[in-house]
């Protein structure tokens, strides 16, 4: 098996977590682009054991969500998702 | 079977006569004190209602109540580790006492809260804290009472530990509707702060503080050496330096978390999707309590099998039947399909978080492990923090639950990548790791570090 490291660290480690890292900018960035487009809609992440995370469609019981009433793009954490992304 | 307690400076030493071994004396305490640990995350979910309830006594903010969460997810990842090292420095014991005072002064405390900041440090801090130390050098305190069948000690510890946490919510409900938040969150915190302070007096470190051997032990077994303080902590640093050289000790902890990212997203949307085919919220709530419920019999198996045939392959066989099992919610319509679903996926997800003690067993061998399965629960608690708040990034742009559910199948079947990557779990991988210390850290005659060999 191979055994690639990089300062001690699996190749196969870094990038997974590199993947993860990644992923998690370009749908934080799509999403904070798409809450920039449509009015009216509340931003959400949904965090627990259960429920839907929007402000739109879904219905159900929901234990936490982090919803903005701010345009995400004008917080901290929504202009650095457009920042890191090439894409957006 | 008798239990004889006798006297024995500096300690209570306690023998059992009969075939009944007090490994499951210690099995018992620690799936007790998994239900207290469990019962703060258990609980959160019943009390975001009162606080997010405009007319009730708080009327916070879904968004204020999802920070606090994601405070407790984080700051539970971050002590994870340092937790572990705790119990490998101090032995659980000491640290399943202070685990049971802070969480009956945090539930009491929590009882108190009125103001956004007052959550945020009780809940998002104190009890995460608090879980983290319960959890994790607890856990890992069991292996050291087994010598064989230490994937039954482990399977019974889960799965107990499993069925008394899918009462935990159901519990904390009743009690809010009967006594209110303050009386709640008292009442827990004197029932299981004081259970667990009281178990500490039952509880102990190895089977040598009571004069046993470990359970399945050779008869020409001779117990560990009692070591001094300062020769313990020098096993624990050089056993970590060693562990910290092989794949698995960083694998491991992303394996855990992507299993916990691909059964996270689904134990979060489970409800909605349901609720999108039209079922009722009270039978969407069963589908997720069947899913806890029939994942009691993946976490007992699977240790067992790990032990038996090989973490490596157990493990990857778990992470699939996670991964695969999603493809059954794409069609899923009727109650039936979902019942379906539940019985499916409650075999892999699990499986997928109950072998971790028995791979650690084999391997890194019989060594202080406490801060390697925090470093592994670390991964688990950010697994499940990156997909909550990354399947409602996609929920959001998406407006559709399809591509969360082929994130969650990408993160198993990465997991299970992942696992093919790690060394073969056949031998131990830091069996020399001793050998750099004094004779007086040294393990005794009988250490092995591979206790039972499997077939790979």
């Amino acid at each position: 098996m191979m055994d690639l490291r990089i300062k001690g660290m699996p190749v196969t480690f870094l990038v997974v977590l590199l993947f993860t890292v990644l992923l998690t900018i370009f749908f934080g960035a799509w999403a904070v682009s798409a809450d920039a487009e449509t009015e009216n809609r509340k931003f959400a992440f949904a965090i627990g054991a259960a429920g839907p995370s929007l402000g739109t469609g879904a219905s159900g019981p929901s234990d936490g969500a982090t919803v903005t009433e701010e345009a995400a793009e004008e917080t901290w954490w929504g202009s650095g998702f457009l920042k890191a992304c090439p894409f957006h | 079977m008798a239990v004889t307690l006798t006297s024995s400076a500096p300690a209570r030493v306690m023998t059992l006569s009969g075939k009944f071994h007090y490994a499951w004396v210690i099995v018992a305490i620690l799936a007790t004190v998994q239900m207290v640990g469990q019962s703060i995350s258990m609980s959160a979910g019943v009390t975001v209602a009162p606080l997010n309830d405009p007319d009730g006594d708080f009327g916070w903010s879904m968004g204020t109540i999802g920070a606090a969460l994601m405070v407790y997810y984080l700051v539970g990842a971050l002590f994870a580790p340092i937790s572990g090292w705790l119990g490998d420095r101090y032995g659980p014991r000491i640290v399943m006492f202070w685990s049971g005072v802070i969480y009956a002064v945090s539930m009491l405390l929590l009882g108190l809260t009125r103001e956004p900041w007052h959550f945020f440090i009780t809940f998002g801090m104190m009890l995460s804290v608090t879980q983290s130390l319960a959890m994790v050098p607890l856990m890992a305190s069991v292996s050291g009472w087994f010598r064989r069948r230490l994937g039954l000690g482990v399977g019974v510890l889960w799965a107990a530990g499993g069925m008394g946490a899918a009462a935990i919510a159901p519990l904390a409900a009743f009690l809010l509707d009967q006594f209110g938040w303050q009386g709640t969150f008292w009442i827990l915190g004197a029932a299981g702060g004081g259970i667990t302070v009281l178990l500490t007096a039952i509880f102990r470190n190895s089977p040598a503080d009571v004069g046993l051997k470990p359970y399945g032990a050779a008869e020409d077994y001779v117990p560990e050496p009692r070591r001094s303080k300062q020769a313990d902590r020098l096993r624990a640093t050089v056993f970590n330096q060693h562990i910290r050289k092989t794949r698995a000790f960083w694998n491991l902890p992303l394996i855990h978390g992507l299993g916990c990212a691909g059964h996270g997203i689904v134990l979060i949307y489970t409800i909605p999707i349901a609720i999108e085919q039209g079922i009722s919220f009270v039978t969407a709530a069963v589908i997720l309590s069947l899913i806890s419920l029939l994942s009691v019999g993946g976490r007992l198996v699977t240790p067992i099998l790990a032990e038996r045939f090989g973490g490596k392959q157990i493990m990857a066989v778990a992470m699939f039947i996670q991964g695969i099992t999603v493809l059954v919610l794409f069609w899923a319509q009727d109650v039936w399909s979902f019942y379906l679903f539940a019985m499916l996926f409650g075999i892999g997800f699990g499986g997928e978080m109950s072998a971790y003690l028995v791979v650690n067993r084999q391997y890194f061998g019989a060594g202080p492990i406490s801060t390697c399965y925090g470093f592994q629960t670390m991964g688990a608690l950010l697994g499940h923090a990156v997909a909550t708040g990354l399947a409602g990034l996609i929920i959001y742009v998406t407006d559709s639950f399809g591509v969360i559910l082929v994130m969650s199948m990408v993160f198993s079947f990465l997991g299970s990548l992942v696992i093919f990557n790690l060394e073969s779990s056949a031998r131990v991988l830091i069996p020399d790791w001793e050998k750099t210390l004094p004779a007086e850290a040294r393990s005794g005659p009988s250490f092995s570090p591979l206790m039972v060999p499997h077939q790979e």
